[in-house]
């Protein structure tokens, strides 16, 4: 069982990672006046078949060589017990993309948290991957493409332990600035 | 998603950088730490390990390490784990890590050359079977 949902959003992620994605479209949206939260990440990797498809929410089926593939299905088990669910869009060649929505104000629905946390293992940690991440949060919206960020940030800040302080403090303040975390 | 169109300039920073992060796949760099970041990882605590990983990092201003994740690597009950691989020598996989045990592995395996063996759980490929 993941913690908090920010955890699902990594392991969709990093599925995506290894579907061979090369951008990886994160988008998050909190409306607590609709009292809907909905995650979506969107990747252009390989994609699915619609056998791999079908069944990429049944907890005994995976393309990996165990016999279990967790993932998708503890993130269907997550919305669901919040009054949501999980559809998986995907085709050979043409990407994947997993949406789920939550009930906000669910009492069975896990806190989102940590997603600047989140943000930096993906981004640090696939630094050839564009991830486009934007979350929107009653209205206002941060936005953050890793690969733009690579472009402007400033010299000197290349692999080290720059880099890493200036994408947390990024991620940090930006999401501070919409009244999430 | 509205977007600006990046320039040539630009393209040619992020090609840089993303070499600078990736060159030890081309065999320079020093060190190379993989966090496993499966599912079973994930839910086991992976991220925290990363993310001490790169505090340590950041604070102790360590350049030339790269760190990356990797998938499920068949040993779901002893996650969270992470490999390291120092240059020309072969890869360590620690197991059922915790922030401690991470920031004592940078230390003595990465930084200094010295495999914490009460922690390691065998000295050789990635893959598993």
């Amino acid at each position: 069982m993941m913690e908090d949902l920010s955890l699902h959003v990594l392991d969709l992620a990093e599925n995506a990672v290894y579907a061979g994605a090369s951008r990886i479209v994160i988008l998050i949206n909190e409306n607590t006046a609709r009292g809907l939260l909905t995650i979506r990440v969107s990747d252009d990797g390989r994609g699915m078949t619609e056998e791999v498809r079908r069944r990429a929410l049944d907890p005994f089926f995976t393309t990996g060589r165990k016999k279990t593939g967790l993932g998708l299905p503890l993130l269907a088990q997550a919305a669901r017990q919040a009054g949501g669910d999980v559809t998986v869009s995907s085709a050979p060649g043409m990407g994947t993309r997993i949406a789920a929505r939550f009930h906000f104000h669910h009492i069975d629905r896990q806190p989102l948290t940590h997603m600047a946390e989140t943000m930096i293992m993906l981004v640090l940690g696939h630094p050839e991957i564009d991830f486009r991440y934007r979350h929107r949060r009653d209205g206002r919206t941060f936005r953050f493409s890793s690969h733009a960020f690579f472009a402007q940030a400033g010299e000197g800040s290349a692999a080290g332990p720059e880099l890493v302080k200036e994408v947390r403090r990024t991620l940090r303040s930006g999401l501070e600035s919409i009244g999430t975390t | 998603m509205t977007t600006k169109k990046l320039t040539i300039q630009e393209l040619a920073r992020i090609r840089e950088r993303t070499k600078a992060l990736t060159v030890l796949r081309e065999g320079a760099g020093r060190a190379k730490v993989t966090v496993h970041m499966g599912t079973c990882g994930i839910a086991a605590g992976a991220r925290d390990i990363m993310d001490a990983l790169l505090r340590e990092i950041e604070s102790r201003a360590v350049q030339d390490v790269i760190v990356t994740t990797s998938g499920c690597a068949g040993l779901c009950n002893r996650e969270p784990m992470a490999t390291v691989e120092l240059k020309g020598q072969p890869p360590v996989k620690y197991v059922q890590l915790t922030p401690d045990k991470i920031r004592k592995i940078l230390t003595d395996h990465v930084l200094d050359g010295r495999v914490v063996t009460e922690y390691a759980l065998a000295v050789g490929s990635e893959t598993m079977y």
